[in-house]
């Protein structure tokens, strides 16, 4: 808590001492000189996982293919599935691919 | 002057996606309050200010994902501030001691319009810069004493004896 003495000082600190004066330039030389960040490389590990994802998927767009041409009939589990799949294809290449379009 | 939950939704987007502009509008907000305190801790140089208040902004957004929000960021900002000035009295006086008055009087470019600006100048020359920092963050930036703890990693005891001692230094420059 601030006494008479000190809001006495902090008055005459306001009124006395310079203020840097406006600079409408001062941002953008600080903008200008902002490093860009580095983009973070993955792990062996996530690697590994993407690799493991992705098999699954096509192993398993494999397996439904060849149940739907053996049985040549198309049964609403038949879609549901490769609805499925291409909806995890999709969400799993957007995730890889989504840096490099940001960047 | 941003609200708390303005700065903090400037902060998660810096944090989030290195949103440029967002951090373009932190510095637009803290600047003149920055440049302010470096200037008189600096003793009026304003070329050192200048490069000083960007080094730190320059710093607070490359280790801005370190920020926790613990503290505010204008004290983390001054905290950064400070640590620059420290950094570059050691790289160009390395043999200077920041608790002995004076030591930087040379790089000063006092300028003033009054005689009463002028005591006030010669009153803040008088400290040394650790006593000047703490000074200047408590009288100019209205900072209570933990927060003056918090920038300058300064103990609060030290601190207190810092601000009594420049209460007097100033008494008897401010009489003069």
């Amino acid at each position: 808590m601030m006494d008479k003495q000190d809001k006495e000082i902090a008055r005459l600190f306001k009124q006395e001492l310079p203020a840097a004066g406006k600079d409408p330039w001062f941002t953008r030389r600080v903008m200008n000189r902002l490093p860009h960040r580095q983009s973070r490389r993955m792990s062996p590990v996530e690697v590994a996982c993407i690799i493991a994802v992705c098999l699954l998927i096509i192993v398993a767009f494999i397996i439904e293919g060849t149940i739907i041409i053996s049985s040549q009939q198309i049964f609403v589990r038949d879609i549901v599935v490769m609805s499925t799949l291409t909806m995890m294809s999709l969400g799993v290449g957007g995730w890889i691919i989504s840096p490099y379009l940001k960047n | 002057m941003l609200s708390t939950v303005e700065e903090l939704k400037l902060i998660a987007r810096c944090i989030a996606s290195d949103d440029r502009d967002a951090f373009g509008r932190l510095v637009d907000a803290y600047q003149d309050s920055l440049r302010r305190y470096l200037l008189n801790l600096t003793l009026g140089d304003a070329c050192l200010t200048d490069d000083l208040a960007q080094e730190t902004f320059i710093k607070a957004w490359s280790s801005i994902r370190s920020f926790k929000g613990l503290a505010k960021f204008r004290t983390w900002l001054f905290r950064i501030a400070w640590n620059e000035y420290i950094s570059y009295r050691r790289r160009e006086r390395p043999t200077a001691d920041l608790d002995t008055p004076g030591a930087d009087v040379a790089d000063s470019d006092v300028h003033s319009a009054t005689e009463a600006n002028m005591d006030v100048q010669v009153a803040l020359k008088a400290l040394s810069p650790k006593e000047r920092t703490v000074v200047l963050l408590y009288y100019l930036e209205e900072m209570p004493v933990k927060k003056v703890v918090e920038i300058t990693g300064i103990p609060e005891g030290t601190v207190k004896v810092y601000l009594k001692r420049a209460r007097e230094k100033m008494a008897v420059a401010l009489s003069n």
